[in-house]
């Protein structure tokens, strides 16, 4: 891992884009990219999981670096795909490294995210405002990469359509695998630690948007029991 | 196909990816063996890098064409041919490997000097064509002596190109000579002594060249004197 590179992903994303694309000297950037991404995504985890504390910290820490590598690795071939089709047709080599910075990227926003996470859950947030604090951190990570992913793409036919269509099959991924892997926070009012969870539960889009109203209205998760209730 | 068959798939291509990375390293250490595991791991993610070969990059696209590629393979017969005999003293795989990077660094400079010549304004051609307009026409002797100047230093560019072209030229077939030399001592059992004074001149030579480019290139080509 180098610092240097962790500053240029931040500094200078069209920089690092266009090496990406230009194939030069890309696999300390993808090194960097990797570990970068397992790391983040590990204390970000830790940080999420300490809301129900215990071993959901580890659990927690554990899985989201797998759903977050896990999602790269089902959409960097989409990505390549679609890029290829939309009339980039790059090697594989750049179509990943792309990919990784971008991913680097948003690790790095999580990484910056942590511990505002962490702070909330020692101030006692409730776990519908812990839920949107951690989506709000995906979305700005998102937001982040993205940006490097656009620059990657340069300007061009074809550019806006390659990022809706990445943008979807991300999401759709991303979602998917979080959600096969939840839970991450842990469920109110239920004391035990799983590691996964088969309850009917509706989807990440629905429970999210169930967070949301929640909270607008000030309302506790009905599950919540009355005396940890805020 | 279930999620399970899916992971299994995905494990054994990740297990046969981390073999053939394993089996192309050519030296077993904790990198070699670490990028394995991130192969198995991540394949799709790390495979390309671990197991595909990057593309020439600028800088170094002009020392593996030509009198590059010449002098890689004199450098890399001259290693094999004294692989395993007393004469690898003389010249060893660790002062090949110094003599290649400073001749990299070298054709590194020379290919950007290349393509500084090559843009619009660097024209030796052109300039002496303003510097006749500008006498013929009479202009005034400011603007006169301007042009000449540039002129001249396009001229020396010009002149520096080609002879440190002709010096990496002199030097692989200096290197050839090298190679031939040790074969000979090889297959004849004499001894390397000529080989040795070559190996100094090359040395003297990396050296002439770093000066000539001034990037302190020369500083660092005091390597390993062998054989004199």
């Amino acid at each position: 891992m180098n610092v240097s590179t962790v500053n240029r992903l931040l500094r200078s994303p069209a920089e690092v884009a266009r090496d990406c694309k230009e194939d030069r000297d890309v696999v300390p950037l993808v090194v960097t990219a990797l570990v970068v991404l397992a790391v983040s995504a590990l204390l970000f985890g830790a940080a999420v999981g300490s809301w129900r504390g215990g071993a959901q910290i580890a659990w927690a820490a554990l899985k989201l670096p797998i759903v977050t590598l896990g999602t790269l690795v089902v959409c960097v071939p989409a990505f390549h795909a679609i890029a290829a089709v939309f009339g980039r047709p790059w090697s594989l080599r750049s179509a990943v490294a792309i990919m990784l910075a971008g991913g680097a990227r948003f690790s790095l926003v999580l990484l910056a995210a942590t511990p505002v996470v962490w702070l909330a859950i020692n101030l006692g947030a409730p776990y519908d405002a812990v839920k949107l604090l951690a989506a709000l951190a995906y979305a700005l990570g998102g937001l982040a990469s993205l940006a490097l992913i656009v620059r990657g793409l340069g300007p061009g036919r074809g550019r806006v359509a390659t990022v809706l269509t990445f943008v979807g099959v991300f999401l759709l991924v991303g979602g998917q695998t979080a959600w096969i892997l939840r839970p991450y926070i842990g469920t109110p009012g239920d004391d035990t630690v799983t590691l996964f969870t088969r309850k009917r539960e509706g989807g990440v889009a629905y429970q999210l948007w169930l967070s949301a109203e929640r909270v607008l209205q000030g309302r506790p998760h009905p599950a919540t029991p009355k005396e940890t209730a805020p | 196909m279930s999620l399970r068959d899916l992971l299994l798939l995905y494990a054994v291509v990740g297990l046969a990816c981390a073999v053939a990375v394993l089996r192309r390293t050519p030296a077993m250490g904790v990198r070699a063996v670490g990028s394995a595991i991130a192969t198995m791991v991540v394949w799709p993610l790390w495979a390309p890098f671990a197991l595909g070969a990057a593309p020439p990059s600028h800088a170094a696209s002009g020392s593996k064409t030509g009198v590059g590629a010449r002098i890689d393979r004199a450098l890399a017969e001259a290693v094999a041919a004294v692989a395993g005999t007393p004469m690898s003293d003389v010249f060893s795989p660790r002062v090949a490997a110094r003599i290649g990077e400073q001749v990299s660094r070298v054709a590194a400079h020379m290919e950007e000097l290349e393509a500084l010549v090559a843009r619009s304004g660097f024209d030796p051609q052109q300039s002496a064509e303003r510097l006749r307009v500008l006498e013929t026409a009479g202009a005034p002797e400011r603007s006169v002596a301007t042009a000449r100047l540039q002129h001249d230093s396009l001229l020396r560019l010009q002149q520096l190109r080609a002879a440190d072209a002709q010096a990496l030229d002199e030097l692989a077939g200096l290197l050839e000579a090298l190679r031939a030399q040790l074969l000979l001592a090889r297959y004849s059992g004499s001894s390397a002594e000529g080989a040795g004074a070559i190996v100094s001149e090359v040395w003297a030579r990396l050296e002439g060249l770093g000066i000539a480019f001034g990037d302190g290139t020369g500083a660092n080509v005091g390597g390993p004197r062998t054989g004199s």
